[in-house]
C-alpha cells in the first residue's frame, strides 16, 4: 500500500460525507456571502442586476470549494493519522515476530 | 357468621361494578354538546370554513361548548343575530367597516372572559384603530394569536435560573411580521414596512431564528414589562405602547433600562445598536464607509486567488502531463533527505491556530448565515452540533481564546529571537516578491519557468500577513462584540457598529481565503495532494524543497536546478 493511499482514502470519504451532509448548506451560505458583499459593493437593497448575480455565483462556488476543501482535507488528515496509527501496529508485530 | 361475611365481602367487592355497569348506558348515551354545531359547521382542513373539532379539541378552549362564545345560539338552526347596541354595537359596525375580521363578534365573546386583556389592548397602541379615525384596521385577538377555534398555548416558562424574562411572545412574533412586513398594510397605516427584515437580520433576529430560547423577540423589548415575584420579567404583549409614548419600553431614556432587562449596566449608546437598521446605515458615516471597504477587499482578494488557484491548477496538470511524456519521476536520493523548516514551537502555534479557526468558523459562520432565510434550518442543525446557539457562542470564545494564545505564542517567540539576534526576516515581503509574482503568473499562463522562491514565496508571505491582519481585525473586534456594554460606556456608537461589520467581513474573507486557496496551496495541489506534510513533522524532503523552493534549495547545496 502507498504511504499516501490512507490520505487519498480519507479524502475521499470526506467529500462523500460533504456530498451528502454538506452541499446545501455550502451553497447557501456561499450565496449569502456574496449578497452581502453585493449589499457592500452595489449598495443596498440588493438589486438583481447581471453583476449581483454574477457575485452570488461566485460566492456559491467559493462557499462549495470551502467547505468542500475542508471536508477533504479533514478526511485526509483522519486517513492519514489511521494510516500511522496502521503502520505502527504492522512495525510492531514485524519486531514482535523477529524476536521470536 | 362466615357465610354472611363472604356474602358481605361479594356485595362490597361487586358493587363499584355495578355503579359503573349502571353509568355506562348513561355514558354512551351522553351527547357531545358540540355535536350538533359540528354537524354542520365541521371542517376537514385548515382553509375550509368551520371548525376542525380535533383540532379544537387540542387548543386552549377544547373544553368549551361552542354557545360558551357564540352565545344565544340554539341548534338547530338558522340562526338570527341578536342586534348589537351601545359600545358593542359601534365596535362591531367599527369591524364591519374596516372588514377587521369575518367574525366580527369573535372580539366581544374574547372579552367576555379575557377581559382584562382586551382593555390592555384597547389602551395600546394596537387597539387605537378600534376607537379613532383609522384607515386601516390593527390586530384583534384571532390576528394575532391565529385561528380563535385552534389556539395553543404559546407561553413558554424561562429556563431554569437562565433568562430573566419569559419569552413568551415568541411564537407570536411571527404574527407581528404578517402586518409590519405587509407592504400594504405599512403604507396603509403610515408605518416602516422593514421593521421585520432590520430584526431578523440583527443579532438578536438571528438568535431567535436558530432557536435561542434567551434572544428577545417583539414584545419582549417593545411590551411592557412587570416582574412577578421571583423578579422573573413577563413582557406583556397586549400592552405594547408607541415608540413616541413616553411610557413605552422604546422610547428615548427607557431604551437602555429596556436592554438592561438582559443586558446588566446598558447605557443609552449601547441601546442604540438596536435600532431596527442595517449595521452600515449608522448615523456615522464610518461603518457605512467600512462596510464598503471590506466588501471590496474580500471580492477582490478572493477574485484574484481564486484565478490564481485555477492558473496554478491548470500548470499543474501541463506540468504533470510534461514530466510523464519526459520520463522524470522523484529523485529517490532527494525524497530521502529532508531540511529542518519549522521547528515545534512553529509547528504548534499552526496547530493551535488551525484548530481555533475552523472551530471559529464552524460556530461563528452559521449565525451570520442565519441571515438567509433558506439557510437557517442548516444554522440551526450545525448550532444544535454545540447544544444550541448559547453553545456554540461559548465554543466560540474558548476558540477565540485558542487563536489569541497562539498569537501571544507567535508573538513571544519572535520577541525571544529577536533578544537572540537569531530572528530570521525572511518572511518580510520585498521588491524580489514583486518579480516572482509576475514570473510566477507568466509560468502559470505558459510562458517562462517557475521562479526560484526563497524560504518563503509571495503566497506564503501573504497567508502570513493576511493571518497577522486577520488576527488583530479579529480578535480587536471580537472582543467589543464579546463585551459589548462594557465598550458602549466608553466607546462612541460607530466603533461597536464598526466592530459588527468588520468582524462578519472579515470572516467571510478569512475563510473562504483559507479553505479555498491556502487549503488548495497546502493540501490540494496535484503534486502535493493530499497534504505538504511540513505541518505536522517540519520537515521538507530536498525533492519537495527543490521544487517550491528552488532558491533556498541552491542556497543549501550550491547546485543550481536544470530547469530543462
Amino acid at each position: 500500500m502507498n504511504r499516501k493511499t490512507p490520505s487519498i482514502v480519507g479524502a475521499a470519504v470526506g467529500l462523500a460525507l460533504f456530498l451528502a451532509i454538506a452541499l446545501l448548506p455550502a451553497l447557501l451560505y456561499g450565496g449569502y456571502a456574496g449578497v452581502m458583499l453585493a449589499g457592500g459593493i452595489f449598495g443596498t437593497p440588493v438589486q438583481p442586476t447581471f453583476a449581483v448575480r454574477a457575485l452570488i455565483i461566485f460566492g456559491m462556488v467559493m462557499g462549495v470549494t470551502g467547505v468542500g476543501s475542508l471536508f477533504a482535507v479533514g478526511g485526509a488528515v483522519a486517513g492519514a493519522a489511521v494510516g500511522v496509527l496502521a503502520s505502527g501496529n504492522e512495525k510492531k508485530a514485524a519486531v514482535q515476530a523477529s524476536k521470536v | 357468621m362466615r357465610a354472611k361475611t363472604i356474602l358481605l365481602l361479594s356485595l362490597l367487592l361487586t358493587l363499584p361494578w355495578a355503579a359503573s355497569a349502571a353509568d355506562a348506558p348513561a355514558k354512551a348515551a351522553a351527547p357531545d354538546p358540540n355535536q350538533a354545531c359540528l354537524d354542520c359547521h365541521s371542517a376537514a382542513k385548515p382553509d375550509e370554513s368551520g371548525v376542525r373539532p380535533v383540532e379544537f379539541g387540542k387548543s386552549v378552549h377544547g373544553s368549551f361548548g361552542c354557545t360558551d362564545c357564540h352565545a344565544g345560539y340554539q341548534a338547530p338552526g338558522p340562526h338570527e343575530l341578536t342586534p348589537l347596541d351601545g359600545a358593542d354595537g359601534a365596535l362591531v359596525a367599527r369591524f364591519d367597516a374596516l372588514k377587521a375580521s369575518t367574525a366580527p363578534r369573535a372580539y366581544l365573546a374574547c372579552q367576555n372572559c379575557h377581559g382584562e386583556v382586551t382593555e390592555q389592548l384597547a389602551a395600546s397602541v394596537h387597539g387605537k384603530w378600534m376607537k379613532g379615525d383609522a384607515k386601516v384596521a390593527g390586530p384583534t385577538c384571532a390576528k394575532c394569536h391565529g385561528t380563535v377555534h385552534e389556539i395553543v398555548k404559546g407561553v413558554q416558562a424561562p429556563a431554569a435560573g437562565d433568562a430573566k424574562f419569559t419569552i413568551g411572545a415568541r411564537a407570536i412574533s411571527a404574527r407581528c411580521e404578517k402586518c409590519h412586513s405587509d407592504a400594504t398594510f405599512t403604507e396603509k397605516a403610515g408605518l416602516k414596512d422593514d421593521v421585520g427584515a432590520t430584526f431578523r437580520d440583527s443579532i438578536h433576529g438571528r438568535l431567535v431564528a436558530v432557536g435561542s430560547a434567551r434572544a428577545p423577540a417583539c414584545a419582549d423589548c417593545h411590551g411592557s414589562a412587570e416582574k412577578d415575584a421571583k423578579g422573573v420579567l413577563h413582557p406583556n404583549a397586549h400592552r405594547i405602547l408607541a415608540k413616541t409614548d413616553a411610557a413605552s419600553p422604546v422610547a428615548g431614556k427607557n431604551r437602555a433600562q429596556t436592554c438592561g432587562r438582559c443586558h446588566d449596566g446598558a447605557s443609552d449608546n449601547f441601546a442604540q445598536l438596536v435600532a431596527h437598521r442595517p449595521a452600515a446605515e449608522s448615523d456615522s458615516k464610518i461603518p457605512h464607509f467600512l462596510h464598503v471597504v471590506f466588501s471590496w477587499l474580500a471580492a477582490l482578494t478572493l477574485f484574484f486567488f481564486a484565478g490564481h488557484v485555477l492558473l496554478d491548477l491548470a500548470a499543474e496538470i501541463r506540468h504533470k502531463v510534461k514530466a510523464r511524456k519526459a520520463g522524470h519521476g522523484p529523485d529517490p536520493v532527494k525524497e530521502a533527505l529532508f531540511v529542518q523548516r519549522f521547528d515545534i514551537h512553529q509547528r504548534a502555534q499552526h496547530w493551535l491556530m488551525l484548530s481555533g479557526v475552523i472551530v471559529l468558523g464552524v460556530t461563528g459562520w452559521p449565525l451570520r448565515g442565519a441571515g438567509s432565510a433558506e439557510a437557517i434550518e442548516s444554522s440551526r442543525k450545525i448550532m444544535a452540533l454545540f447544544g444550541g446557539p448559547h453553545g456554540a457562542a461559548l465554543v466560540h470564545r474558548i476558540a477565540a481564546v485558542v487563536i489569541i494564545i497562539s498569537g501571544a505564542y507567535h508573538l513571544g517567540y519572535l520577541l525571544l529571537h529577536g533578544a537572540r539576534r537569531t530572528l530570521a526576516f525572511s518572511m518580510l515581503p520585498g521588491p524580489r516578491d514583486v518579480f516572482e509574482i509576475r514570473d510566477n503568473l507568466r509560468y502559470m499562463l505558459g510562458f517562462g519557468d517557475r521562479p526560484g522562491y526563497g524560504k518563503y514565496s509571495y503566497l506564503e508571505k501573504f497567508d502570513y500577513w493576511a493571518v497577522f491582519w486577520g488576527m488583530i481585525m479579529m480578535v480587536g473586534t471580537g472582543f467589543v462584540l464579546w463585551f459589548p456594554v462594557f465598550f458602549a460606556k466608553y466607546a462612541p456608537h460607530w466603533i461597536l457598529t464598526s466592530a459588527q461589520i468588520i468582524h462578519g467581513e472579515e470572516a467571510t474573507l478569512a475563510l473562504l481565503f483559507l479553505f479555498v486557496v491556502h487549503f488548495y496551496n497546502a493540501h490540494l495541489k496535484p503534486s502535493i495532494f493530499p497534504m505538504n506534510w511540513v505541518w505536522l513533522t517540519g520537515k521538507m524532503s530536498h525533492s519537495m524543497l527543490e521544487e517550491e523552493h528552488r532558491g533556498q534549495y541552491e542556497d543549501l547545496t550550491g547546485k543550481k536546478k536544470d530547469p530543462h
